[in-house]
């Protein structure tokens, strides 16, 4: 047993131990948002872990519909609660945790693209894509996305065709799609969250769906 | 209103945030257009969808990680706790307290008297020379020494007259003074008859020769003046502080090269160049507990000394060394023994002497502690070149889906795959799907270690193939992807439903269309990569080996995707049978790998296309 499974068994038992004292003892009155908040500006780790808990599942959420790869939205998730914990600092208004988290987790979304970029990631083919050559494009025959009787029955792969045309989306779409309509922000929270206008989000929001619409026309006819 | 403008205030209506008059108007709208009813309602069904999007449980290590990422007390802890060895630290506690005893124990132990020293010495020496080098001893002293002789001479340096430090000195500054006094005093140099002086310490113990004949010089080189001896006193004794240190931390004892120049007369350059230090260390510590008093020559810098009461300490030495010989010989004066000597030398104290007395015995070589080999260097060890791109050999131990999904998922090990049966141009026979196993199966085999899944599965896959009527499959005749897709029955098409298209699209099988193809194996990867990529640029090549099947091996290669065409053109010419992988998702790279991809596409700014053969047979 080395070091690390220790370190992790222990804090396991830390968080298991929270989890007790929440639910149980001193009445079992949950620490809120705001309390939470300025402890772990004290550094109260306890405290950080409880609003990791709370914050976890939405964040990973976010994250996963932003990238659409489970492994990347975990990596991005711990990105982000490592920022959040050194940056807590900064954060002026305790009230506004929620938005400036959210914000945190896209600037380190866009943070990753662009690094991802950068390193050609984005420049790879695959033979699910048209392959150019010197000779013209290889005819490949793409994945028929048009969802066949099996799929349309399962739901599960509609979910992942919608998963699919939203990783399709510009990143500016896709932000404000997944903020506003799977996370259910609202329009002020999304515009603060991303640091543009109302107006901007709510055009951005428009066309988003449009594309989404066109994509998933024909899924949308057997839903 | 028209239909565009009805349009633009659809998201308002979806959102419920219009104003009761806007709404009847695009209601009233909405009444009279069939299109915009159907847009709206697609639009309703995409914020539906959206919204109904499944919400996933993060991992479970997300907390636990941030927890080890952020936290500077646990980490300096660790860093501590490694620092000072982990959870061997009571081992070296243990270790470090074993050392102080026995230190405290050499401190305190009553060194041997002079007396004993001498004894034993003058009896070992004297045994010696009666056995095995009497015969010899009326030969000259500056005869010429063969080969086998000088190979085993050694000088010998006399410790009757040593005044060693008092109490526990350490051994280097014992080692110091000793060559200080070395330089001092007359080097006499010594037949390999080996009549040294009585109670003679044999400098075999300091030192060790490297060179026969360099030492040959050094035994015949006879004696030296004490002026030699001066001048190079200083230098010498300079040298000598390297070599403590060196001695006090086992390492060779590179000053005694020093001493086979004093000893030279006729300019002799022997390098003694090893030594035993610890031996050293230890007569030396003998040698610092004697009673004696510390002597003038051991604290004064040789330069300084005074010609005169050197001299006449020389003449003392003498005299001491007469009187030892005669205790140990009797009454036989040293001339006699040793027949032509020169006098000058022997009015020289016979402080060092090239003997030959002991055989000569090299120092055992330390041997060099066996390095493990990490995979990376295994890796590295074994990188081939092609051309001026790298061909990677890697193992595919820890390979993994590329970014999707992990190797040891059982999905992937459970999915149905190519037959791996080597075809036979002649009999016709395709490569085919095999019926995919039952969950029992599965969930049996995901318990079996990898290795086993491995080997298990392979042997199964090939019984039933031989079992099989393989006539019966159906792989197209062109290796196109679409006729890999298209021509689905049988087995196959029983895969088919279960499978995504994207199983399908991924794989392509070649075999070649001439006669002279290649049959693929470990020994012709290099040959076959360069003919597959003929006139390819081809930025990275890599051969994965598989752990369960040696002998089998896949190549995955980055290839500009402007020359894929041309690429399966070849693969299809000259390889007798092989599956072809071209999506990421289905070639599992390492960690290493990927980077190294990443990093060429990166570099070379174009298009790649990855490309995996796989040869599995």
């Amino acid at each position: 047993m080395n070091i690390e499974t220790i370190t992790a068994i222990f804090c396991l038992l830390g968080i298991e131990t929270m989890k007790t004292d929440r639910s149980g003892s001193g009445g079992g009155m949950a620490l809120d948002e705001l309390e939470l908040v300025k402890r772990s500006k004290n550094k109260d780790r306890k405290a950080f872990n409880e609003l990791m808990l709370a914050y976890q599942r939405r964040i990973f959420n976010i994250m996963y519909r932003f990238t659409g790869d489970y492994e990347e939205a975990k990596d991005l998730t711990q990105d982000v609660f490592i920022k959040v914990f050194k940056s807590l600092d900064s954060l002026k208004e305790d009230k506004k945790f929620k938005s400036w988290i959210i914000a945190i987790a896209a600037n380190t979304f866009r943070n990753r693209y662009k690094y991802n970029m950068s390193r050609g990631k984005g420049r790879t083919d695959s033979i699910d894509s048209q392959i150019e050559t010197q000779n013209g494009s290889i005819k490949v025959e793409l994945k028929d996305n048009k969802p066949g009787a099996d799929d349309v029955v399962h739901s599960s792969r509609i979910k992942e065709l919608v998963q699919q045309k939203i990783n399709l989306l510009k990143d500016e779409h896709k932000e404000v799609i997944v903020l506003r309509d799977i996370d259910g922000l609202s329009y002020e929270e999304v515009s603060t969250v991303l640091e543009i206008s109302i107006g901007t989000v709510k055009s951005r929001i428009f066309r988003a769906r449009e594309e989404l619409r066109k994509q998933l026309v024909e899924v949308i006819e057997y839903f | 209103m028209n239909c565009e403008e009805a349009k633009k205030h659809f998201q308002e209506l979806t959102d419920d945030e219009m104003s009761p008059e806007l709404e009847k108007e695009i209601r009233k709208h909405l009444r009279r257009c069939v299109d915009c009813q159907e847009e709206l309602i697609q639009l309703k069904k995409v914020i539906v969808l959206l919204n109904d999007l499944d919400i996933f449980d993060p991992p479970p290590d997300i907390i636990v990680n941030v927890n080890k990422a952020i936290d500077p007390d646990v980490s300096l802890l660790q860093r501590l706790f490694n620092f000072f060895g982990g959870a061997k630290l009571t081992y070296k506690a243990f270790a470090v307290a074993i050392v102080a005893i026995i230190i405290i124990y050499m401190n305190g132990k009553t060194p041997p008297s002079v007396d004993d020293l001498k004894n034993d010495m003058v009896t070992k020496h004297q045994e010696i020379a009666d056995k095995k080098y009497a015969p010899q001893r009326n030969e000259s002293v500056v005869k010429e020494v063969p080969p086998e002789v000088t190979g085993k001479a050694e000088p010998v340096v006399d410790i009757a007259t040593e005044s060693p430090l008092a109490g526990a000195d350490a051994a280097g500054q014992y080692a110091s003074q000793l060559f200080d006094d070395m330089s001092d005093k007359v080097l006499v140099g010594a037949d390999e008859e080996g009549a040294t002086t009585k109670g003679s310490l044999e400098p075999s113990e300091f030192f060790e020769k490297e060179n026969a004949e360099k030492v040959g010089a050094l035994e015949t080189a006879g004696t030296r003046k004490d002026e030699d001896g001066e001048a190079k006193g200083s230098e010498y004794q300079k040298g000598l502080v390297v070599d403590k240190l060196d001695a006090t931390v086992g390492g060779d004892f590179v000053g005694g090269g020093n001493v086979a120049e004093m000893s030279g007369e006729a300019g002799a350059k022997a390098d003694l160049q090893q030594t035993k230090p610890k031996k050293l260390k230890h007569k030396a510590v003998k040698k610092a507990k004697k009673p004696k008093p510390l002597k003038d020559s051991y604290a004064k810098d040789v330069k300084d000394e005074d010609e005169t009461a050197e001299d006449a300490r020389a003449d003392q030495v003498v005299k001491e060394e007469s009187a030892k010989k005669d205790t140990m010989q009797g009454s036989e004066p040293l001339e006699e023994r040793h027949g032509r000597v020169d006098e000058k030398k022997l009015k020289e104290p016979p402080q060092v002497a090239a003997a030959s007395l002991p055989k000569y015995e090299p120092a055992k070589k330390k041997v060099k502690k066996q390095l493990t080999w990490s995979d990376d260097d295994l890796a590295l060890d074994e990188e081939l070149e092609l051309d001026d791109d790298d061909l990677l050999l890697e193992d595919d131990s820890d390979n993994y889906a590329f970014g999707m999904q992990p190797v040891e998922a059982p999905a992937k090990e459970e999915s149905p795959q190519l037959s791996e049966v080597p075809l036979d141009p002649e009999s016709n026979i395709e490569p085919t799907l095999l019926e995919p196993e039952t969950s029992a199966d599965s969930v049996s085999k995901a318990r079996l270690g990898r290795k086993q899944k491995a080997s298990g599965e392979k042997r199964k896959r090939r019984t039933t193939m031989e079992k099989s009527d393989v006539a019966s499959s159906t792989a197209p005749e062109e290796f196109g992807l679409a006729e890999v897709d298209g021509d689905v029955s049988g087995a196959r098409a029983n895969v088919a439903k279960q499978k995504t298209p994207e199983f399908f699209q991924n794989i392509q099988t070649a075999r070649a269309e001439n006669e002279n193809y290649i049959q693929l194996n470990v020994d012709n990867m290099g040959k076959a990569i360069k003919r597959l990529t003929k006139n390819i640029q081809l930025y990275s090549a890599t051969i994965i080996r598989k752990k369960s099947t040696p002998k089998n091996t896949n190549i995955v290669l980055l290839l500009p995707t402007k020359n894929y065409k041309k690429f399966m053109k070849q693969v299809r010419k000259n390889i007798k049978w092989a599956v072809v992988k071209s999506a990421r998702i289905d070639i599992k790279l390492s960690k290493k790998l990927d980077k190294r991809v990443e990093k060429i596409i990166h570099r070379k700014k174009e298009r790649f296309l990855l490309v995996e053969i796989d040869m599995t047979m």
